[in-house]
């Protein structure tokens, strides 16, 4: 349970809230699917902290991020003519590099070469990887992108789908740490017992341990069985807004799936998924299924006037929530809870200490941010990424220690 | 007399500003170590049964994850959250070893 006031501190990213700033300034952040931003046409139209963005392919396959809005009078960039690696304002001909330069003022009589240099534009550093366009919307020197194991995967080792919601970007971010929904939201999807995944229903009371780390920390949710024996996920909570979600089964040569809930304004957000196997090509059947897909899964099937499509008819026949797909029970519950849910208002329970802790971080890092202190988990030099992976595995007894769980 | 002290763990097991948690038979007590001194509560905290030894110790108060509740750890008194007090038992320290004396009185309603 948060305060009022503490809520709204990490909720609000628009305009010059702080916890907008922070994230602007310390994080890069997926922005949109690199599949999406084809050489040489219309510029794609990105919306991230309620500002909106053009992502663009020039034909040398360099990807530009700049304002929507020309420098000139504000005319969208979208309308662009694209060139190697520029815009041209379709308004009065501005040609606007990918690097923020302006290249030409076809309209300015005196000294439009002089005049170009002097007019200010925000263009913003990006990194391609996983099959999706990072960005860096801060000011200043760019921190180095976040070296994570998936980066430099080769196309079919990883792949990445998303989807807007109606929901606060915390939302997003809680629905990935959170470990004890899963055998009861998902609980059409947990009967085979051969899978650790489905293994979670052996007992739906989670207890939790934590270790702080420099990016965030591990939560490691541990189910006793009958037997004895316990089953660990370690979910790797990586600040600002990363959930690396434990293997479906153990061991190594995983698929291996991370969700990262992207703010498009206070009351949406864009739920990206990367789906990579450090080792292998990942399952080819699943990845016909989502990869690339705008949005993901068909996008949500429905509104709030017919209960998001959900189904009481398969319901009556055994089917636990009534809807078709494991993603759209997650995006449902985060949505139904309403564009910002009032955290003054919960009442929580002890399978919830790493959503608790998920916000204390939070809510610590913005504060000693508003004091000008920079967050100790922030991207800069030192930083780096490419150990952390999400574990699980059965251990023999509670008392086996889950952090020797091999990555 | 019956000695009602009984042997928890070494003290080498505590670190500074993270609670422990441990059974004593059906009993589960939190240790706490703040500076170099051993604090011994109840884990249960009295409002909704979270066990205070997963909540965050800050100086001598230990706060409950779920609901804000705030406890001294010196003598169990309830600081924030209007909740009913847990009892704080007396800690000895012999060899290195914590001594905890658990015949506390339950608080009253």
């Amino acid at each position: 349970m948060v305060t009022r006031e503490e809520n709204e501190l990490l909720c609000r990213v628009t305009g010059d809230a702080p916890m907008g700033k922070m994230l602007r300034q310390h994080y890069w952040l997926p922005a949109v699917l690199s599949v999406r931003v084809r050489k040489g046409e219309a510029p794609v139209r990105v919306k991230l902290f309620g500002r909106n963005f053009v992502a663009f392919r020039g034909g040398n396959g360099e990807v530009g991020f700049l304002d929507e809005a020309c420098p000139h009078r504000g005319a969208s960039l979208a309308l662009a003519r694209v060139d190697d690696c520029a815009l041209t304002c379709l308004f009065h001909g501005w040609r606007i590099s990918a690097r923020g330069e302006v290249l030409d003022v076809p309209n300015e009589p005196n000294n439009p070469k002089e005049f170009a240099k002097t007019v200010k534009v925000k263009s913003y550093p990006v990194r391609e990887g996983a099959g999706l366009i990072w960005v860096w919307l801060g000011e200043g020197t760019a921190p180095p992108p976040p070296d994570f194991e998936w980066m430099d995967l080769p196309p079919d080792q990883v792949y990445a789908a998303g989807i807007e919601l109606n929901a606060n970007w915390l939302q997003g971010v809680e629905a990935t740490i959170d470990s004890s929904h899963v055998a009861l939201l998902h609980q059409s999807w947990t009967t085979s017992s051969a899978t650790d995944f489905a293994a979670t229903r052996q007992n739906t009371a989670v207890s939790y341990e934590f270790d702080r780390k420099s990016y965030g920390f591990r939560a490691a949710a541990l189910r006793s069985a009958a037997d004895g024996s316990c089953l660990a996920r370690v979910t790797e909570f990586v600040m600002p807004y990363y959930g690396l979600i434990a293997p479906i089964y153990s061991g190594p040569q995983q698929d291996r799936t991370v969700i990262i809930a992207v703010p498009i304004d206070d009351e949406n957000l864009i739920q990206w998924y990367i789906y990579y196997n450090a080792e292998k090509p990942v399952d080819s059947w699943r990845r016909t299924q989502r990869a690339n897909q705008w949005p993901m899964a068909g996008g949500m099937p429905g509104d709030k006037n017919n209960n998001w499509g959900q189904n009481r008819q398969i319901m009556d026949a055994g089917n636990s929530t009534g809807f078709y797909e494991i993603v759209i029970e997650d995006f449902v519950v985060m949505v139904s809870m309403g564009p910002i849910v009032d955290r003054s208002q919960e009442y929580l329970c002890s399978a919830d200490q790493a959503i608790v802790r998920v916000r204390r971080q939070l809510l610590e890092e913005v504060r000693g941010f508003i004091n000008g202190k920079p967050p100790k988990s922030g991207q800069g030099e030192g930083m780096s990424y490419k150990d952390i992976r999400a574990v699980g595995g059965r251990l023999a007894s509670a008392s086996e220690d889950w952090r020797q769980i091999p990555r | 007399m019956t000695d009602n002290w009984k042997h928890v763990c070494a003290v080498s097991k505590l670190s500074d500003g993270e609670p422990l948690g441990i059974k004593l038979g059906e009993q589960r007590i939190a240790l706490y170590k703040v500076d170099d001194d051993i604090f011994a509560t109840d884990d249960v905290c009295s409002h909704a049964f979270a066990l205070l030894s997963t909540g965050f110790l800050e100086a001598h108060v230990i706060e409950c994850p779920l609901h804000g509740g705030m406890f001294d750890v010196r003598d169990g008194k309830c600081r924030a959250g209007g909740y009913k007090d847990i009892r704080a038992f007396p800690v000895e320290i012999r060899d290195g070893e914590v001594f905890v004396r658990m015949d506390v009185p339950e608080v009253a309603s």
